[in-house]
């Protein structure tokens, strides 16, 4: 753990050396002067972080070793609620899920309680919750019981719900399965959570790498395939980094109640939003929490049978990172809460950064061109009594390695996933090594294409955040899916103006760097084109998810439950019609 | 409009566990002002 956390970070620095080197030796050949000062600051901050991620991936390439095999001795499990907490969720979805979980449970003898505790506030969605909820309720399979409670003093948000909980009923259960509106778990998944914590009394929470399944739309089934694909390289990265100061992600994952209730009461802030009030990104606090009272926290991807949905367009995923940034940018204000150690620090400190650098790339375009645009013509002949000409140096090789140096810590990493999946025989999974060269490629081909729509979102969200504008906390858009062109031009027409701003600059101003900007500035041009485009549905061809082509058994029974429970016009909000 | 049921029943039982609140910011340092006034203007 601790060599792997060196080997991450000394390549980050190395990296961001390298780079703000050459970067500044490329102006010293024409005269460092000011913009050369920020550019290079900003390239090492830019390039350093880039290098991270890469550093994750490299270490998370060595396969881990099988996942210890535990077992509960004579039939013993002990007791342990599911958690679903819910807020303005659409019930259909939730009772389908909770059904379906239940099934793979009985399946899997795993005898454990739901708890579905609702925020959910608006009367009219409530009533229609309530109603649709009543199925569960009715159905008695003799291993779980399904308990349902709505809180009004909704404090806390999510880690409020669950604290009330535990603060209410906590002393009935061992364990507690924290999952989100639309997580799904097999019941063997949970049979070997429990069997984990209860070989290791150290251990406060374990959490899994869920996979996404259910994704529809080009955007959904790059973001799924992505998750699939590469996450499980850079989650082993992460974990043999964090060890056991491990990740929680607030969602699917198991902790102990005693862990909970002693360290994860969440105060509120002092001040007022955004930095202030709730705790928005609680599952970090959380974490660090846990590890500062001496538990462990752990995430294993080695976990099968745990799932979740993502995204179905970049509208619905920017709207999402727009509170993942407000609540990671809060964590300035806990960097230096008291007790913490230094890696719960460090990881706060990492989720900080992750949305100030897209700021910093940002900056650093916006000086390049403002230095391209203020140089001025070069003298030739800068002495009074010269014979010869002196030619200003070419930066051109320096730039050249800059562009191959980011490029290759943004593709090396991919590559290496590729070569490692070959390797390992798991290329098979995704259709065989030509069909997932094809998806890696085609995902990274739309990653590049959405990446300057991608800073230009979280520009805005830590721009808005710096300047004190709380986001508050929007309801998660699940399978909002395909956008009409208007929706589109909607969220994207800012971009557009701004890519045309930019581009209308650059032409005037620096006609030589018209080409090299064509990436970021073509994509900000068509924006509103990408956003409606990507959200468009995309099945088969690329993409393809081992998920997908055998289809997990509790995946396959919510689909089944949300079917039938779904009414005949196709909309899955059938509670009314089903119990009138 | 869908009928309301009572759901009260299906609340989770009760069994309190304490769940002491955590501390994450260190108590707000006195201003200068406020250090000179304990010392020297404490009867003012």
């Amino acid at each position: 753990m601790r060599t792997s956390r060196i080997v991450g970070i000394t390549f980050a620095l190395l990296c961001m050396v390298a780079a703000a080197a050459t970067l500044a030796q490329a102006g010293l050949n024409t005269g460092f002067d000011v913009w050369d000062g920020a550019s290079v600051l900003l390239i090492a901050i830019t390039t350093g972080w880039l290098a991270w991620g890469a550093a994750q991936a490299f270490i998370g390439l060595p396969a881990l070793a099988p996942a210890p095999r535990t077992t509960l001795m004579n039939g013993y499990f002990p007791a342990t609620a599911i958690l679903v907490p819910i807020c303005n969720e659409n019930p259909v979805e939730v009772c389908a899920r909770v059904q379906a979980m239940r099934q793979s449970m009985v399946r899997a003898g795993v005898p454990a309680d739901f708890a579905i505790l609702s925020d959910t506030s608006d009367p009219d969605a409530l009533r229609t919750e309530r109603a649709a909820l009543l199925l569960l309720f009715d159905q008695n399979d003799g291993l779980s019981t399904v308990y349902y409670r709505v809180r009004e003093d909704r404090r806390g948000r999510k880690a409020g719900n669950v604290e009330d909980f535990i603060r209410r009923s906590g002393g009935n259960y061992t364990y507690v399965v924290l999952l989100d509106a639309d997580s799904l778990m097999e019941g063997e998944a949970i049979r070997h959570l429990v069997a984990r914590m209860e070989a290791n009394p150290g251990l406060g929470l374990l959490q899994t790498l869920p996979r996404i399944v259910g994704a529809e739309t080009a955007f959904g089934r790059a973001m799924q395939f992505s998750a699939s694909f590469h996450s499980p390289v850079f989650a082993r990265g992460l974990a043999r980094m964090q060890g056991p100061a491990g990740p929680f992600w607030g969602h699917n994952a198991i902790a102990r109640v005693r862990a909970l209730a002693q360290c994860c009461g969440l105060p509120e802030l002092t001040g007022p939003p955004p930095f202030g009030g709730t705790i928005l990104s609680h599952d970090y606090v959380e974490a660090a929490l846990l590890v500062r009272g001496g538990w462990q926290v752990e995430m294993d991807p080695r976990i099968d049978g745990s799932f979740e949905e993502g995204p179905e367009n970049l509208l619905a995923f920017a709207r999402r990172d727009r509170r993942w940034c407000q609540g990671n940018l809060q964590h300035i204000r806990l960097l230096n809460a008291p007790g913490l150690r230094k890696w719960s620090r460090f990881v706060f400190f990492q989720g900080i950064v992750s949305y100030l650098v897209s700021l910093a790339w940002g900056a650093f375009l916006i000086v390049s061109l403002l230095a391209a645009a203020t140089a001025g013509a070069p003298n030739y002949f800068p002495d009074a009594y010269q014979l010869f000409p002196v030619f200003p140096d070419d930066r051109t090789f320096q730039i050249v390695a800059l562009a191959c140096g980011v490029g290759g810590l943004l593709l090396l990493p991919k590559l290496a996933i590729y070569a490692e999946s070959v390797l390992t025989g798991r290329a098979y999974q995704f259709g065989g090594t030509l069909r997932a060269l094809g998806s890696v490629l085609a995902e990274t081909l739309l990653t590049a294409l959405i990446a300057p729509l991608m800073l230009m979102y979280q520009s805005r969200a830590a721009a808005e955040v710096l300047s004190g504008r709380d986001g508050g906390w929007p309801a998660t858009a699940r399978g909002e899916g395909r956008l009409g062109w208007v929706e589109g031009w909607r969220a994207g027409r800012w971009i557009t103006l701004f890519g045309v701003a930019v581009s209308i600059f650059v032409l005037r101003a620096a006609p030589d760097l018209v080409v090299w900007l064509l990436p970021v500035t073509v994509p900000m041009i068509i924006a509103p084109f990408l956003i409606t485009v990507t959200s468009w549905p995309m099945l088969g061809g690329v993409f393809g998810v081992p998920q997908e082509t055998s289809l997990p058994p509790v995946v396959a029974d919510y689909r089944r439950n949300l079917a039938r429970d779904t009414d005949p016009k196709g909309t899955a909000d059938g509670a009314i019609a089903r119990t009138a | 409009m869908a009928p309301t049921h009572d759901l009260t029943p299906l609340a989770p039982r009760p069994a309190p566990l304490d769940m002491p609140r955590q501390v994450l910011e260190h108590a707000a340092r006195p201003s200068t002002f406020e250090m000179f006034s304990r010392l020297f203007l404490r009867n003012i």
